[in-house]
């Protein structure tokens, strides 16, 4: 875990952080100065302010014909596969049971020695995530955390945000780690982590979008 | 129905009404249509990028939030995400970016509205006049989605010179911009 940033540090990224390319590690570390820095944070979303305006700055161009008609009959391809998927109420146990499964799968090759020494037993413990106030559809559960040994797979279902995500871990210690999380497609997506820490030491999963806002969490029962 | 804000277009298209989507798939076609081929060139490839960032936005418009950004910046935003992963999918260098603000257009929608044809050419003048090679990086950032080792790399400078000219061009960028809105464009 890195240590905390100043301001002028973060203020050398901000650049980067406005345009959602700043690196990993150093991005997390940033996000948590961001959080608790009013004129950090202004600074940086009047950066993003001008990279928004980048993007509306390219000339209208008039698809070919047809394709508004090309757009709908997309929609409707996909409605249908949305039919098709388990229902929503239990979505996330179906996707987390999936993100677990391939997880422990990919084993030794993915996450290391830990993911296969730490299966599943009697001392995993499973959280829901839960929508929080700045994500499209707070209160709703949008997925799931488990913990086995030192194995954290999170997998988020419809928290309504596509992109890089982050997931910040917080400790019974009161210590933080944080991770590079999925790329949510759909809103969607899974990741295996492999914790420094034993997961039973775990108090908070939260999931953070580009910018740093926390968009879902997950809380785990005290021992 | 034309007259209807972008936002309430956007939870009728989300919501399934025939009219709104419609309505909403038109108002901004020629916007998603026009970032996807300034991006990816290729007409086709640009048709699949903004036909899929319409799916999108119907799948997660009615989870929209104001608070996050207007529904153009929040759909551009999506279309610039999309193009960039098919970027990255099947063109690992993409073209020199300045082209991105050169080239002349092909076209423009027939109800494309003055006022943000100003603001557009506006903000394309103001990055016309950073030094060169801070536009180029600025608009790798923005539009390649490019990290500064990325930039570095693209255009064969150090990584510390890479990040101070993606800072110093966007903090010129706004102070231009800034500037434009109290004088208008």
């Amino acid at each position: 875990m890195t240590a905390r940033l100043t301001c002028e540090q973060v203020r050398e990224i901000d650049a980067e952080l406005a345009l959602g390319t700043a690196p990993g590690d150093l991005r997390e570390t940033a996000l948590r100065h961001l959080e608790g820095c009013p004129s950090c944070r202004r600074a940086v979303e009047d950066l993003a302010d001008t990279a928004d305006a980048l993007l509306h700055a390219m000339p209208p161009v008039d698809p070919p014909a047809g394709f508004e008609s090309r757009v709908f009959a997309r929609i409707a391809a996909d409605v249908d596969t949305y039919r098709a998927r388990p229902s929503r109420r239990r979505g996330w146990a179906v996707g987390l049971a999936a993100a677990v499964a391939l997880v422990l799968a990919a084993g030794a090759g993915a996450l290391g020695h830990a993911a296969v020494t730490h299966a599943p037993s009697s001392t995993s413990q499973t959280a829901a995530l839960v929508a929080l106030e700045r994500a499209p559809n707070p209160g709703a559960r949008v997925g799931a955390a488990y913990l086995a040994g030192r194995l954290l797979v999170v997998s988020v279902d419809n928290i309504g945000y596509d992109g890089p995500c982050t997931v910040r871990v917080n400790l019974a210690n009161g210590s933080v780690s944080v991770f590079p999380g999925p790329v949510l497609r759909h809103g969607s997506g899974s990741a295996g982590i492999t914790l420094p820490v034993p997961g039973h030491s775990v108090r908070t999963v939260t999931i953070l979008d580009r910018r740093g806002y926390a968009m879902g969490r997950a809380v785990f029962v005290t021992d | 129905m034309w007259a209807a804000s972008d936002d309430a277009l956007l939870a009728g298209f989300a919501a399934g009404d025939p009219d709104a989507a419609t309505a909403f798939v038109r108002r901004f076609q020629a916007r998603v249509f026009g970032l996807a081929m300034r991006i990816l060139r290729d007409p086709a490839a640009a048709e699949d990028v903004a036909q899929e960032a319409f799916v999108r936005a119907w799948r997660h418009g009615g989870t929209y939030d104001a608070r996050r950004g207007t529904v153009p910046t929040w759909l551009l935003t999506i279309t610039r995400n999309v193009a960039i992963d098919v970027l990255r999918m099947h063109r690992p260098d993409p073209v020199d970016p300045i082209d991105l603000i050169d080239r002349p257009w092909t076209g423009r929608s027939p109800d494309d509205d003055a006022v943000s044809a100003d603001e557009g050419a506006a903000v394309r003048r103001a990055l016309r006049n950073l030094p060169v090679e801070q536009g180029r990086a600025v608009l790798r950032a923005t539009f390649y989605g490019a990290t500064a080792a990325e930039v570095a790399v693209a255009e064969g400078i150090p990584l510390g010179t890479a990040k101070t000219r993606i800072r110093t061009g966007l903090i010129k960028l706004r102070a231009s911009l800034a500037e434009l809105r109290e004088t208008g464009p």
